[in-house]
């Protein structure tokens, strides 16, 4: 009776969650080692020693490793848990487990800023292109800024509640989704024929573009909003009694929600300029981890976070050696295994709403 | 005297031949594919992108992937020692990585006119050692275009489609513009680049000649479903049955095989 | 912990929901807060959490303006229990409960916060429920972890508290009703604050050492439960006397802090 908070099963929780995250990291360091080893071009043992400066390795294999596959590792794994995260955090926000970066509209912000960059970039802000140390942040400003405005209209109107907020929070969704839609369909009835492909390409999502160049910035953006992400944590718990019962705790949920918005904004926006979009990974991953964790997102973030970044590299590796020597878009893949995901748990979320 | 230069021009063939015999080629990009093969050099490629359907050959070659939506890995597992891209091939950040990994990337320019012709069979040509055979073959290629003159020949449009159902045209600086006017046609739709075609457009343009390319009519449902389109069935083309199927790669790759594709075309025309 | 509010207005558009109330809330006393639907009481308790800024007129806290206390130290002095209290995603009952915590920076861990949340669920009969996601429980039960959330918030203080509860009782049973009233009582000899509001007048003679009673957004009667009258009540709910009598215990029943000492 005395120690309420520690009974067996509170405490065959955290030992849950301390399993969580080493079968996680295990798993994380598997699917970074079979990207190493597999792909298009074949790499011995020797050559990944060689590629980390250990051995003597066969050059063309070490540069694979070193510029192609490195960097785009690293692309999928911080776009896999920077949505992962995002996740968490507008879930928390909406108060609810539909929430998500693709549905909410959010990523189909970020790639109209990305539309916006292609088609409109060279002329609009040749200036700063000009400029080397800038050249790089441009395309990920643009996707924030794309992001922040969609994310800006879903939280005006989309925290309206009751018992249909559900409802209107996908609706919303929906309605941000189309706007961006729209736009980007106007920015490609302007854009050249060039202009036009690259958006394409960019809408299906691929990390087959990746370079160290265009890597680091957006991985700082990423890791900063993360940080960011992570130490709000205790008041994201808060949130789920509500807005004015966190408020009565003590936490600032107009500015936390201003918070929220910023660093979701980065970090989608961050990942889309890397990525493209990319669907479900902010609502399937979250969703799964709350089930193994409990919902505490001081357990659930960074378990969250691993289990993207693993999800997305592994999802990655699938589009880059299922249809050698071609390849599939890893945005076609995570929607292949998210959509139907999506669909059990909005029957899930009906059967509890009804 | 005849038979000897002959003999010795095949010799020197062979010889170019035998200093690249080496070489790996890709090619990125059906019109530079046909180039490599008009120029007799077909069996220095080892790979090809998903666009490359001519000639026959091209089927036994490893694809790569979409021409637009390649990805570096694939490319380099070839171990190519020469990567002829056109210029759709991309994204550019992956042409980028390839060259970055040390293979020789020649771009090959594409520009929708005559002398476009020229000069992309003259790079693709140098890149293989071929200079004077690039020359012949250039020069060939354009003799046998048709002599035209400007602002004389039937209205025309080329309809293409984004997705099934939804009709473009062909605007200025396009390669269906381009086509049209080669083969001694007017361009009746007066736009930048493709554009939707409306039922109003259509009208406006009232062309008396439609041109599909053969890609397209699966896409639209066939070739009655094009008659039967609504911004194209009052149009004077089809009123008169002027709507004719173009051979996608040849009539708009702007390759060797362009003056075949309007010879066949013009024909077609001149036959209704 | 004093709270007071002078010439308290709030109107919206045209509708004024709560006019001219100037109110003082005394340590160490339990205020009920009775009416009809629509009276205003929910609105009054949201202005006085500052969840609402008055059209015109003030709150203060220990004779503070509410609005220039930052939202932490308003939080480490009272606790508010609003009408429908929910909570997304399967959190625990015990991690419910612990996030009363929160506010005055103990950790749900610490030998501390265990004792507060674990003596908060005894109270409230919850004990049993610890580890159950709080959604699976019925709404009474649900009521009584936000309770014991509370309850927590307000004791973790370490000193006299305010308390702002807006119809507790909601979904209790009468055995649970009862445990909350004398819990209520406890607090207030200790030196709390409280007000709560509740719809079930008999319950409220007993917990109350004054009441309320609030009708259209205007103090229609304040005093002790002795107040209570078949005509005021029958005035108050716009009913008849007779029915009215019916609804108050008569002979008046025995104070509930004697029943509790």
């Amino acid at each position: 009776m005395a120690s309420m908070a520690a009974t067996p099963a509170a405490a065959s929780r955290h030992s849950r969650g301390a399993l969580a995250i080493v079968g996680l990291s295990v798993a994380l360091v598997l699917s970074i080692a079979a990207n190493l080893r597999f792909g298009a071009v074949p790499v011995s043992g020797t050559d990944l020693l060689a590629a980390f400066g250990l051995a003597d390795g066969d050059g063309g294999s070490v540069m694979v490793l070193r510029e192609i596959r490195a960097p785009r590792i690293l692309a999928s794994l911080a776009v896999g848990a920077a949505l992962a995260l995002s996740g968490c955090a507008l879930q928390a926000l909406f108060r609810n487990p539909l929430a998500e970066p693709g549905l909410l509209g959010v990523s189909t912000g970020a790639a109209l800023g990305a539309a916006v960059w292609f088609v409109f970039g060279a002329a609009w802000l040749a200036p700063l292109a000009s400029i080397d140390m800038l050249r790089p942040f441009l395309l990920p400003l643009l996707s924030f800024l794309g992001a922040l405005a969609a994310i800006g209209i879903v939280l005006s109107l989309g925290k309206r509640g009751g018992p249909q907020a559900t409802v209107l929070m996908l609706l919303v969704g929906i309605g941000v989704n189309a706007i961006g839609a729209a736009l980007i369909g106007l920015a490609t009835y302007i854009s050249t024929d060039t202009q036009m492909r690259a958006l394409a390409i960019w809408m299906l999502g691929s990390f087959a573009q990746t370079e160290w160049a265009v890597l680091a910035p957006a991985l700082l953006l990423i890791a900063l909003a993360s940080l960011g992400l992570a130490g709000t944590h205790r008041a994201l718990d808060l949130l789920a009694l509500g807005e004015a019962p966190a408020r009565h705790l003590g936490i600032d949920t107009d500015r936390l929600r201003l918070k929220l918005g910023l660093l979701t904004a980065i970090a989608v926006g961050a990942s889309v300029s890397l990525s493209g979009i990319i669907g479900f990974v902010g609502l399937i991953i979250p969703h799964m981890m709350r089930m193994a964790v409990g919902p505490g997102h001081r357990l659930l973030m960074p378990v969250s976070a691993l289990a993207g970044a693993t999800a997305l590299s592994a999802a990655d590796l699938v589009a880059r050696t299922v249809a050698l020597p071609a390849e599939v878009p890893v945005g076609v893949v995570m929607a292949l295994v998210g959509a139907p995901v999506f669909i059990w748990m909005l029957l899930a979320n009906w059967r509890k709403l009804a | 005297m005849k038979l000897f230069s002959r003999l010795w021009l095949l010799l020197l063939a062979v010889t170019a031949t035998a200093v690249h015999a080496q070489d790996r080629i890709v090619t990125l990009g059906s019109d530079v594919t046909e180039i490599v093969f008009a120029l007799g050099q077909g069996d220095r490629i080892i790979a090809v992108d998903d666009t490359s359907m001519y000639p026959a050959q091209t089927a036994k070659l490893p694809k790569l992937g979409y021409l637009r939506q390649l990805a570096p890995e694939p490319i380099l597992a070839t171990r190519p020692t020469l990567i002829l891209a056109s210029r759709g091939a991309g994204p550019e950040a992956v042409l980028r990585q390839v060259e970055r990994a040390g293979v020789k990337l020649v771009a090959v320019p594409d520009e929708p006119s005559a002398a476009g012709i020229a000069a992309k069979i003259r790079t693709v040509a140098a890149a293989l050692g071929l200079p004077k055979e690039g020359e012949k073959l250039a020069a060939a290629t354009i003799s046998r275009l048709p002599k035209t003159q400007p602002e004389a020949g039937p209205r025309m449009i080329l309809v293409l489609a984004n997705a099934p159902g939804r009709i473009l045209a062909a605007g200025t600086g396009t390669a269906g513009d381009a086509l049209i006017r080669l083969s001694g046609g007017r361009n009746a739709f007066v736009a930048d680049g493709y554009k939707p075609l409306s039922p109003e457009a259509a009208l406006a343009a009232n062309p008396d000649v439609i041109l599909v390319p053969s890609h397209v009519v699966g896409m639209l449902g066939g070739l009655d479903a094009i008659r039967n389109d609504p911004a194209l069935v009052r149009t004077s083309a089809v009123q008169k049955n002027r709507v004719f199927v173009v051979d996608s790669l040849a009539g708009l790759n702007f390759g060797p095989r362009l003056p075949d594709a309007i010879a066949r075309l013009n024909s077609q025309i001149a036959a209704r | 912990m004093k709270l007071e509010t002078s010439a308290l207005t709030l109107a919206r558009g045209p509708r004024t929901i709560l006019s001219g109330l100037s109110l003082r809330f005394q340590p160490g006393t339990v205020t009920v807060l009775a009416g009809p639907n629509g009276a205003g009481k929910s609105t009054l308790i949201d202005c006085l959490a500052g969840d609402l800024a008055p059209t015109s007129g003030q709150v203060q806290l220990n004779g503070q303006p509410l609005e220039s206390l930052p939202l932490q130290a308003r939080a480490r002095q009272r606790a508010v229990l609003p009408q429908r209290a929910m909570i997304a995603f399967d959190f625990p009952v015990a991690e419910v409960v612990a996030m009363g915590l929160h506010p005055h920076g103990i950790g749900a861990r610490s030998a501390e916060g265990r004792a507060l949340v674990s003596r908060a669920m005894a109270d409230m009969d919850l004990a049993e429920f610890a580890d159950r996601p709080a959604t699976r429980l019925s709404g009474g039960e649900q009521q009584r972890v936000h309770i014991a959330r509370c309850l927590t918030q307000a004791r973790a203080a370490g000193g006299p508290a305010l308390l702002l509860l807006d119809e507790p009782t909601g979904g209790l049973d009468y055995r649970h009703q009862f445990a909350l009233a004398q819990l209520l009582r406890a607090a207030a000899a200790e030196g709390a604050t409280i007000l709560v509001s509740l719809h079930d007048l008999p319950l409220a003679s007993r917990l109350a050492d004054r009441l309320l009673l609030l009708g259209d957004g205007r103090l229609v009667a304040e005093g002790p439960p002795a107040i209570l009258t078949p005509a005021l009540v029958a005035r108050l709910y716009g009913i008849d006397e007779a029915a009215a009598a019916e609804l108050l215990p008569s002979p008046p029943s025995l104070p509930l802090r004697l029943a509790a000492e």
